[in-house]
């Protein structure tokens, strides 16, 4: 008797198989919300085609996501505590400290650094996120953009001085030149050591302060 | 002749699309958008595939069986080809007048697995050559409940001119249609669509091409314009099964559309034009239907195909042949 | 035209039967006879017997050379990659061939052809088909038996082998 159940099972199975792909294919009319990650009905099934054209459309990315790295050159101090901090290795800085104070982070911070170099290597970070903590002022950032491939991995160097080399060449010269002549007031004039009040001052204090995080219990 | 010419034609531009409806189909089942790039909505995809494949070099190995690796898509594209032939395209437009022309056809589509083996065998290659002897085992298996149940519909009809069955099912629209005029003919529609997937070695039947175990099975040494014609004939087969499906079971030519009242529809949408129409679009209904079962159905293994071939579909064919004519003897008549 | 179409078919068969006696290769000697029965079928279509050459076609060509090469693929030994026919005693089969197409040549000169024009053009299935049913009923039966008989053999030997 195994002989007729077979046909009627294959019956009914592929009866069930044809009307599930029927009913994909119809439901192919739909196109599937996009959804942010925090939507509480992330998770849902949908009907519809989930495909993403890609470069014309893009999926909604958080808004915490960590992504590439982007430096707000005008408001880095150039303490150099990313470069420290980074477990990779991937940011390099050659800061060439200026004569005076030149200018105010837009949170009120002093600038006393050049940077001559900012170089963010994208192929080497490993995305922890660690830089951005460290950031005294918040300059260094992850932005929500992902897509950034290029043919050559040399590319992916981004640079973020703003520095011209005519700039960079002049802002050494010029700290040689104080250098060398405060070298000469040493010599000269030993009693003089209130003439610095520049160099006193703790440099690059930052004004905004991290609060600790209270502990979640 | 011109419904030759027509079918050679229409048979080049199907191939172009039925690709493309088959990528979308498959695509669609699965939660896909399918080709969207070339064209509107990717509908020339298939168009830069071809030109593609055109350039390629047509690649010989070295131990190869050369002439006959050369003609073997030629065979098969022939055979495969000359059984549209016999196929009528609208009232006036017959196909071949030969007094066995559904018999001519089955009989010259079968010889397309001389020039699958020709493939396998020539191709020099394990791969090939199991591909090419599964093909031959299960077309061979297959042919018989295909045969058959093309029987029952000629028992009913008693002809064996494609033309003529379609003017027997031609008047009423719908009613005259022999799936409906005699419902009998319903489990031999089902061998016949099976055993035809099987015929055009399509999934779940294609144990032959089985990209994953064969790597493409007897094609797997062709390549360019070549192995274009190996997917041009398995096109075509669908194409030609799908249209005597059409003609044997669901009305050739004649329009769907029956009299409501004073209001005749079946004649208004009769005539050349609306005939062509009607055939091709119950064909190309067929082959969509042929699409939606291959995005369906896993592959069946050899075993499972050969059992199902001669312990299920055989001998419910040859019963069918006996009930079809009983209904013939005492039913109808 | 027609007289063209029969010297193409007699010159098709011909080559075929030429490679089929002069191949050693047992495969495309294969080949060859498929292209004799086809073109011998294409010779029936011109001789109006339209459902001779589609049954040679269907059981011939389709058919018996199919299964020909399938059996020569299923049996291919070990490694050997070419199948090579041998050509023993060639002289003993010149002398028996030449003896057969002598008889053949002589039954033909002989023999007297009714010249008959052919009645059964319209619907040679159906008139095939009823003298099958109605003068010839016991040869039919009989090729039915037959059948019969060798699928049970098929299926007997089948079981058989399986058994073992």
């Amino acid at each position: 008797m195994s002989y007729f159940k077979n046909i009627s099972y294959a019956l009914r199975t592929v009866r069930k198989g044809l009307t599930l792909t029927i009913r994909y294919f119809f439901s192919a009319r739909f196109k599937r919300n996009k959804r942010p990650v925090t939507a509480a009905n992330y998770f849902e099934a949908e009907n519809g085609t989930f495909t993403v054209q890609y470069p014309r459309e893009e999926i909604l990315v958080p808004d915490h996501g960590r992504y590439k790295l982007h430096n707000e050159i005008d408001d880095c101090i150039v303490c150099d505590k990313c470069a420290k901090i980074c477990p990779v290795d991937c940011i390099e800085i050659e800061p060439i400290r200026a004569v005076e104070e030149y200018g105010k982070t837009s949170d009120g911070t002093p600038l006393r650094i050049h940077a001559a170099k900012f170089d963010i290597d994208m192929a080497k970070c490993c995305f922890c996120g660690l830089c951005t903590v460290v950031c005294p002022t918040e300059c260094l950032t992850m932005t929500d953009e992902f897509d950034y491939s290029t043919s050559n991995i040399l590319d992916h160097n981004f640079s973020f001085s703003k520095m011209t080399e005519r700039e960079i060449n002049e802002k050494k010269l010029e700290l040689e030149e104080f250098q060398k002549e405060k070298e000469a007031i040493k010599n000269t004039s030993g009693a003089e050591k209130q003439a610095k009040p520049v160099m006193k001052k703790p440099a690059g204090k930052p004004v905004f302060k991290p609060r600790p995080i209270p502990k979640r219990k | 002749m011109l419904s030759l010419a027509f079918y050679l034609l229409f048979l080049l531009v199907f191939v172009v699309f039925a690709v493309y409806a088959e990528r979308k189909t498959a695509a669609f089942i699965q939660n896909r958008l399918g080709p969207m790039e070339v064209g509107p909505r990717g509908m020339l995809q298939t168009v830069a595939d071809l030109l593609k494949m055109i350039q390629k070099e047509d690649i010989k190995a070295d131990a190869v069986d050369k002439l006959p690796f050369l003609i073997a898509p030629i065979i098969v594209f022939v055979a495969v080809f000359a059984g549209f032939s016999v196929l009528p395209l609208n009232a006036e437009v017959a196909g071949s007048n030969v007094s066995g022309g559904l018999f001519l056809m089955l009989a010259i589509i079968s010889l397309d697995v001389l020039g699958i083996l020709m493939a396998g065998w020539a191709s020099n290659n394990k791969y090939s050559l199991f591909g090419s002897m599964r093909s031959v085992a299960q077309i061979v298996s297959y042919e018989i409940p295909i045969g058959l149940s093309v029987l029952c519909v000629v028992i009913i009809t008693g002809t064996l001119d494609l033309q003529k069955t379609s003017l027997l099912q031609s008047g009423r629209g719908l009613i005259d249609w022999n799936i409906i005029q005699h419902p009998v003919l319903i489990i031999p529609f089902l061998i016949f669509f099976i055993s035809g997937l099987a015929e055009s070695n399509r999934t779940p039947f294609d144990l032959p091409e089985s990209e994953s175990e064969l790597i493409g099975g007897y094609h797997t040494e062709y390549s360019g314009f070549r192995w274009g014609i190996f997917m041009l004939s398995e096109y075509g087969m669908m194409l030609l099964l799908s249209i005597v499906g059409a003609i044997l079971f669901f009305g050739g030519w004649n329009s769907p559309l029956v009299r409501i009242g004073s209001w005749d529809l079946y004649t208004m949408t009769s005539g050349t034009v609306w005939g062509t129409f009607w055939l091709l679009s119950k064909a190309l209904l067929l082959v969509f239907i042929q699409m939606w079962v291959r995005w369906t159905l896993p592959r069946l293994r050899v075993d499972q195909l050969m059992s199902l071939s001669w312990k299920y579909l055989t001998p419910l064919s040859i019963l069918m042949l006996f009930i079809c004519g009983i209904w013939k003897l005492w039913l109808i008549s | 035209m027609s007289e063209f179409v029969q010297f193409f078919f007699f010159l098709l068969t011909l080559i075929g039967v030429g490679v089929i006696v002069s191949t050693k290769n047992v495969v495309h000697a294969a080949y060859a006879l498929a292209l004799v029965l086809v073109s011998l079928a294409g010779i029936y279509v011109l001789l109006n017997a339209e459902l001779l050459a589609i049954v040679q076609i269907l059981l011939y060509a389709g058919g018996v050379v199919i299964l020909l090469v399938f059996g020569v693929m299923m049996t291919r030994r070990g490694s050997e990659d070419v199948l090579v026919s041998e050509s023993k005693n060639s002289i003993l089969a010149l002398a028996l061939s030449l003896a057969i197409f002598s008889l053949l040549v002589y039954v033909f000169s002989e023999a007297t052809f009714e010249s008959f024009e052919s009645t059964i053009t319209s619907d040679q299935v159906r008139e095939i088909g009823v003298s099958f049913l109605t003068n010839h009923i016991v040869a039919f039966e009989l090729i039915a038996f037959v059948l019969l008989v060798a699928l049970v053999g098929a299926s007997y030997l089948a079981k058989m082998s399986s058994n073992d």
